[in-house]
C-alpha cells in the first residue's frame, strides 16, 4: 500500500515538473484525480452546489498557479484539499454562517467507552438518520476533519497538514468530534446553544 | 476510531451532488486562459522593461553630449575629446577584455550546459 502511495507520489512529481515546463495539458490528470473529491469536501462546507463549484475551480487554479511552490514534502492531493479548505474557509467566513453549540460538560461526561462501541453497527436506520442530521451540525473544521478520515482516508498526520495543526491536536478533535456527535445524537435538540 | 462503520456508512452514502459535465474541461479552459495571460504579463513587462533601459541609454548618450562635446554652431563637426592611451592603461585595457572574454566563455558553458541538461530531462 504504501510502495503504491510512493509510486503515486512519484508519478504526480513527474507530472507536476512536465507541467511546470510548459506541458500544460497534463494538468488535466490532476483535474480528472481530484475534482470530485476537492467538490465533495467543499460542498459539505459550503452547502450550496453552485457556490461548491465555483470555489472548487478556484482551488484548482489556485493550485496551477502556485504549482512551483509545491514541494512534495506531502502528497499532491493534501496539498490540494489545504487549498481547497482555505478556499472555503474564506467564504464562509464572509457569509457568517452558524453552528449550534453543544455544552462543554457534558461532553466531557460521555465516557469514552460508550463513544468506541456507539459507532460501530450501521444497521440502524433510524441511527444513521440521526447521525447525518448530527453531522450537518458539525461546524467547517469538524466536518472537514471528519470527511477527509472517513471517506478520503487521510492519515493523522496529512489532516495536520491541511487544517495547520499539529497531529497531536488532529487526533484530540476527532475524539472531541466523535464525543460531540454522541452528544447530538442521544440529547437531542434540547442542549444546543446559539 | 478507524472502525466508527456508522460514521463511515453516512458520509459515504450521502448523496454529493455531481459535479456539471463540462466542469473538467471548463476548469482545463481556464487554465490555458491563465497559462496565456502569464505570457502576455510577461511579454509586456520585458517590452517595458526594454523600453526603460532603452530610453535611458538614450538620455545618458543625450547627456554626454550636451554636457562633454563643445558644438560649434557654424556648421563645424563636432570636437570629440581626445582620448591618449597610456602604456598603464593599456594594460588595463587589456586585462579588461581578457575578464569580459572570460565571462563571455562561462556565460556561453552555463547555458550550453543548462540546455543540455533540460534536453536530458525532457527525454
Amino acid at each position: 500500500m504504501r510502495l503504491i502511495q510512493y509510486m503515486n507520489n512519484q508519478d504526480e512529481l513527474n507530472y507536476i515538473e512536465r507541467i511546470l515546463a510548459g506541458e500544460t495539458n497534463l494538468f488535466s490528470y490532476f483535474v480528472n484525480s481530484y475534482s470530485n473529491s476537492i467538490y465533495s469536501l467543499i460542498v459539505r462546507i459550503v452547502l450550496t452546489n453552485e457556490d461548491a463549484e465555483e470555489l472548487t475551480q478556484d482551488s484548482f487554479l489556485k493550485a496551477f498557479k502556485k504549482l512551483d511552490t509545491f514541494k512534495g514534502d506531502c502528497s499532491f492531493s493534501t496539498w490540494l484539499f489545504r487549498i481547497a479548505y482555505n478556499t472555503a474557509i474564506s467564504a464562509t467566513r464572509k457569509r457568517k454562517m452558524e453552528f449550534p453549540m453543544v455544552d462543554e460538560a457534558m461532553m466531557e461526561s460521555v465516557p469514552d467507552e460508550a463513544i468506541e462501541t456507539f459507532f460501530d453497527p450501521d444497521e440502524n436506520e433510524i441511527k444513521l438518520q440521526k447521525l447525518e442530521e448530527a453531522i450537518g451540525k458539525l461546524n467547517v473544521e469538524e466536518k472537514t476533519l471528519i470527511t477527509l478520515f472517513y471517506t478520503e482516508d487521510k492519515s493523522v498526520a496529512e489532516l495536520a497538514r491541511v487544517l495547520d495543526l499539529t497531529p497531536e491536536n488532529v487526533k484530540v478533535k476527532l475524539h472531541r468530534v466523535r464525543k460531540k456527535l454522541y452528544v447530538l445524537m442521544t440529547k437531542g435538540n434540547e442542549n444546543e446553544q446559539r | 476510531m478507524n472502525n466508527d462503520k456508522a460514521i463511515r456508512k453516512v458520509l459515504q452514502s450521502t448523496e454529493s451532488p455531481r459535479l456539471s459535465a463540462d466542469f473538467n474541461s471548463r476548469l482545463m479552459a481556464e487554465v490555458y486562459r491563465a497559462v496565456e495571460r502569464k505570457k502576455k504579463r510577461a511579454y509586456v513587462l520585458g517590452l517595458c522593461l526594454i523600453s526603460g533601459v532603452s530610453l535611458a541609454l538614450i538620455g545618458l548618450a543625450v547627456y554626454v553630449f550636451v554636457t562633454y562635446i563643445p558644438w560649434n554652431f557654424a556648421f563645424e563637426l563636432p570636437k570629440f575629446p581626445k582620448i591618449h592611451f597610456s602604456s598603464e592603461s593599456k594594460s588595463m585595457y587589456a586585462f579588461s577584455f581578457y575578464i569580459a572574454f572570460l565571462s563571455l566563455i562561462l556565460i556561453g558553458l552555463d547555458y550550453w550546459i543548462r540546455r543540455k541538461w533540460m534536453m536530458k530531462k525532457m527525454k
